[in-house]
């Protein structure tokens, strides 16, 4: 069974060979490819000199973009299994292998690695945890899935969602709106229990100028998802 | 309406028309956006040549001031644009990343190819 870690980077030089040095130990039957998503630092230059397997996108075309290529990469070199991690060290390639149980079992199509089922590691900021609450609690109405870490980065996808992201996948902040996209198609969704460290380096995706636009956006685009024609 | 601004106001629309139909002659401008500015731009014409027109139609419509029925349909149609504009935006935005992301799983593939064969010599 082929599986692949997608790790998008953005300006993320510094943490990315610790990270892949963590994957080769931690979890060495994992393939893994780094999207550096039109970094401005030393991005391009250090994977080649370490020799790292990374997909050097000329554009800048943010998270959503970024985390396709790795899916349309998957898809190109015929993976079962894709894994979305981030490029910040925030997830643990030691729960691997129990996020994609529920997928070699075939009991799911698509599973999110949550931190708040058990509560553990970091849990992120109050006013962060309202607005994830709120966000599971509009998946919740419109699929009747029951989601308890909507935005976590930290998922991994089956052959038939890898051809479903590669064609189609969310621009600008994709988790939330992935996870109706996915059920619209008829795909089965799990929950994981992770336990997720802060980030070692760099910063989240979202700022808080950038919170209430986030909140609006996300939820707009959760609606529509689920009025769109499959 | 004195009849210099008259001849004024139909050489702009005339040249505005002359303008769109060279555009389009020098392949600037696919035939599918060009049409809907000729449209436009024959409206105009036809309501410089015949301003009795104008208040005509916007009696009919029960629009009290030609100038407002002018301005609806004139905003109206400048709207529909804009966001035909948007859509046509978002359409390119989507074929760019396509691209961008097949040619960096094409590139992938190159090094890939590349470091293998110096191993072999």
């Amino acid at each position: 069974m082929k599986k692949l870690i997608i790790i998008p980077a953005f300006n993320e030089a510094n943490s990315l060979v610790a990270l892949v040095d963590e994957i080769t130990q931690k979890a060495p039957d994992y393939d893994y490819v780094i999207v550096n998503d039109g970094s401005h630092d030393h991005t391009s230059e250090l994977c080649v000199k370490q020799r790292l397997n990374f997909l050097d996108l000329s554009l800048n075309l943010g998270i959503g973009g970024a985390v396709q290529a790795g899916y349309v990469y998957a898809r190109y070199h015929c993976y079962d299994i894709a894994i979305q991690i981030d490029g910040d060290g925030q997830h643990d390639p030691a729960y691997l292998d129990r996020l994609i149980e529920p997928l070699v079992k075939g009991e799911a199509d698509f599973t999110v690695g949550s931190r708040y089922i058990n509560k553990e590691g970091f849990q992120s900021s109050a006013l962060r945890r309202l607005g994830i609450k709120w966000l599971n609690g509009i998946i919740r109405l419109l699929t009747r899935v029951k989601i308890s870490d909507c935005t976590s980065g930290f998922r991994a996808v089956n052959m038939k969602v890898i051809s479903m992201f590669a064609r189609n996948y969310p621009y600008d902040y994709p988790e939330p709106e992935t996870i109706i996209d996915v059920h619209r198609h008829g795909f089965r969704i799990t929950e994981v229990p992770v336990v997720m460290r802060s980030r070692e380096h760099g910063t989240s995706s979202i700022r808080m100028m950038k919170s209430v636009y986030y909140m609006i956006k996300v939820s707009l685009a959760m609606f529509v998802s689920f009025f769109k024609r499959r | 309406m004195n009849w210099v601004t008259q001849i004024i106001i139909v050489g702009v629309v005339l040249l505005f028309n002359l303008y769109i139909l060279r555009t389009l002659r020098r392949e600037l401008i696919d035939y599918k956006y060009a049409l809907v500015w000729l449209f436009a731009g024959l409206n105009m014409l036809v309501f410089a040549l015949f301003p009795k027109l104008l208040w005509i139609i916007a009696t009919a419509l029960g629009i009290g001031l030609p100038l407002n029925f002018l301005f609806f349909f004139a905003i109206l149609f400048v709207l529909m644009i804009c966001f035909r504009i948007n859509i046509t935006i978002a359409n390119l935005k989507r074929r760019v990343y396509t691209l961008t992301q097949h040619v960096a799983v094409l590139d992938n593939k190159l090094r890939e190819q590349e470091s293998s064969n110096e191993k072999q010599s």
